[in-house]
């Protein structure tokens, strides 16, 4: 069975339909010049009263709107069961300051149809068998035939062993996780005292693969759109540069090409493209020199561990292999290595992301610069509020916030002819959009133009699949030289702000690498920290 | 049989309304494989009324405007069917 996030995906649902449509509404009212006093407005341009599409009746889909249209305009949630106007306070989002805080992913509690979070259950499908193997194979004795009709599990005694669901002949035994819960892989969702979906921030890592999961689209992040604009909408000098992360290409269709993307972007009043994929090459360089160098000294430390055991001190201390190095790039998998392996802490590098790098690159050049990263991911909104990295990235869309205001510019990017896409990153650089591609990048560089010996690498891909990986690490399973983790399925190219299918992006990214000019990292940086 | 044409545009309102994810369903969908010819086009003369009627798709000649995967999938099985099975004979029995 496929992950919860995995089924959905690549499907224009209602949910999807919605949320694009509240980015759409909302980029044309910030462009057109509403004011806030205006906001009563807007949800009537995103649904329309007396049609009911996505809820029992119009006037819930209002009040669920207008909490979108607040987490959208960047404000933190009000929902009317608080008796306060969600519109409240809204004015201060029309501004081309950062409004944007913590926390990023958020329940609209109007829109959560509290889900069981995790119930094994008998359906319909039970047809009262003389065998019953059910309860004859339940170890705690919780299923029983109430009046001689179907089978009942006694919630209380269900332990979730899953040997009914596997006896049962007529496939009537399910379990059902909340789809919420079962995208997230650090088991950051709970439900409150009234069941609804409940996120613990300390927990949450801000993956926001719930926000795609969620079937009534409950689930939602806070955006830039409206901030973003109007910077757009200023002076020149106050127009931002994009960033856009090595996942965006063939995001916003098969016909638009990167250069068209770019064009587009200069279009819609961006001051100049930069690829996040040159900030790949800054980290690759930087990691494939550290642990070429490490590699190097391997022998010494090999020695020196020896001696210090032939003394008896070193007996409780790690072994050496544990002494990986972990990338970076992931905000989400940093923060579930490091909160859920705090001694391998020490291991993840200290290095800024590609993200920060790249903006680095521009702010260096031009410290005025405004700065917008554009990628696939939920977890950099996050990422882009530590104060330390806040003078570098100053905003972040998604793919599709920005593919909103395309639409609501009306610019068609397939309409757009061929353009160039400064050939600036590596082949590797590019290559960091899908899984795999960041430790690939950074082994080869070690090997290929530092000497180090062939390295190993392990790797893993969504938080469930990194946490099993460095629980196995731990265990003295194996042990890797170096080590990526990304929180989505694929790689960023499966992130929670894409717009086109896995297959289809992995092979456009693939595409576009072979462009490079080089396969190898060229940074001018040369790997300085 | 000359396979069913089904073209959908993947300008980029077409594309954010769905029709990216119409036209991967279509090529990744094995059982339509050698009935229906898939196209991705351009912008048809600006059909889609800047995103409003999005996302525009053709299934032979039939226009359909506010495309959903389930309205294409229909139109196509209405107009393979015929292809497929062949004329029912005189008692309606399928040929």
């Amino acid at each position: 069975m496929p992950e919860v996030f995995e089924r959905m995906r690549g499907l224009y649902t209602p949910c999807t339909d919605i949320r694009r449509k509240i980015f759409i509404g909302i980029t044309r009212f910030v462009l057109s010049g509403k004011k806030p006093e205006d906001i009563d407005y807007l949800p009537f341009s995103i649904i329309d009263m007396g049609k009911p599409t996505y809820r029992c009746c119009s006037y819930k889909e209002l009040s669920i709107v207008r909490q979108r249209v607040r987490l959208a305009f960047g404000l933190p949630l009000i929902e009317e069961r608080n008796n306060t106007p969600v519109s409240a306070g809204i004015g201060q989002a029309f501004t081309r300051s950062k409004v944007l805080a913590a926390p990023i992913v958020n329940v609209i509690t109007a829109a959560c149809e509290k889900c069981p979070e995790d119930k094994v259950i008998v359906t319909n499908m039970c047809q009262t068998c003389m065998a019953h193997p059910c309860s004859i194979v339940c170890p705690v004795n919780a299923i029983s035939f109430p009046e001689g009709g179907q089978a009942f599990i006694d919630q209380k005694k269900c332990i979730k062993c899953m040997k009914c669901v596997k006896a049962c002949p007529y496939q009537s035994i399910t379990r059902m996780v909340r789809p919420c819960a079962a995208a997230c892989g650090v088991d950051a969702i709970h439900s409150d005292a009234d069941g609804y979906a409940a996120i613990d921030q300390d927990k949450c890592v801000n993956c926001g693969l719930c926000t795609v999961s969620c079937p009534f689209a409950a689930i939602s992040d806070k955006t830039e759109l409206v901030q973003v604009l109007h910077q757009l909408m200023g002076p020149e000098e106050s127009r931002p540069y994009a960033l856009l992360a090595p996942s965006f290409v063939g995001q916003f269709g098969r016909l638009a090409s990167p250069g068209a993307i770019a064009a587009g972007l200069r279009a819609v009043g961006f001051r100049g493209v930069r690829e996040v994929a040159l900030g790949a090459d800054c980290d690759t360089i930087l990691l494939a020199k550290r642990i070429a160098e490490r590699k190097a000294g391997a022998a010494g430390i090999v020695e020196a561990d020896e001696g210090a055991s032939a003394a008896g001190v070193a007996a409780s201390a790690p072994a050496a292999p544990r002494a990986f190095l972990g990338t970076s790039c992931c905000p989400s998998w940093v923060m579930t290595a490091r909160r859920h392996f705090p001694a391998f802490a020490g291991n993840i590098a200290e290095s800024f992301t590609p993200m920060v790098e790249t903006a680095r690159l521009i702010k260096e050049k031009d410290p005025g610069a405004r700065v917008v990263f554009i990628g696939p991911c939920i977890a950099k909104k996050a990422e882009a509020l530590e104060p330390e990295l806040r003078p570098f990235v100053d905003h972040v869309l998604t793919f599709e916030e920005l593919a909103a205001i395309f639409v609501a510019k009306d610019i068609d990017l397939a309409a757009i002819g061929p353009s160039e896409f400064p050939a600036e990153a590596s082949s590797l650089g590019r290559g960091y959009a899908v899984a795999g591609g960041v430790a690939g990048a950074i082994a080869e560089t070690a090997e290929k133009k530092y000497g180090a010996p062939p390295l190993a690498v392990a790797k893993a891909d969504t938080l469930r699949n990194c946490r099993t990986m460095l629980s196995e690490i731990k265990a003295g399973k194996s042990s890797p030289d170096l080590v990526e983790g990304m929180a989505c399925p694929g790689g960023c190219v499966g992130g929670p702000g894409t717009l086109m299918g896995l297959a289809a992006a992995k092979s456009e990214v693939g595409k576009f690498a072979g462009l490079a000019a080089t396969r190898l990292p060229e940074c001018e940086c040369g790997g300085e920290e | 049989m000359e396979p069913i044409k089904v073209r959908v545009c993947v300008g980029t309102n077409c594309c954010f309304a769905g029709g990216e994810s119409i036209i991967e369903a279509l090529e990744d969908d094995a059982d339509l494989a050698g009935f229906v010819k898939v196209e991705a086009i351009r912008c048809l003369d600006k059909t889609c009324a800047g995103g409003a009627e999005s996302p525009v798709v053709t299934v032979g000649e039939r226009l359909i405007k506010r495309a959903t995967l389930e309205v294409v999938m229909e139109e196509i099985e209405r107009q393979a069917l015929p292809l497929i099975l062949g004329a029912p004979d005189e008692e309606g029995r399928d040929a």
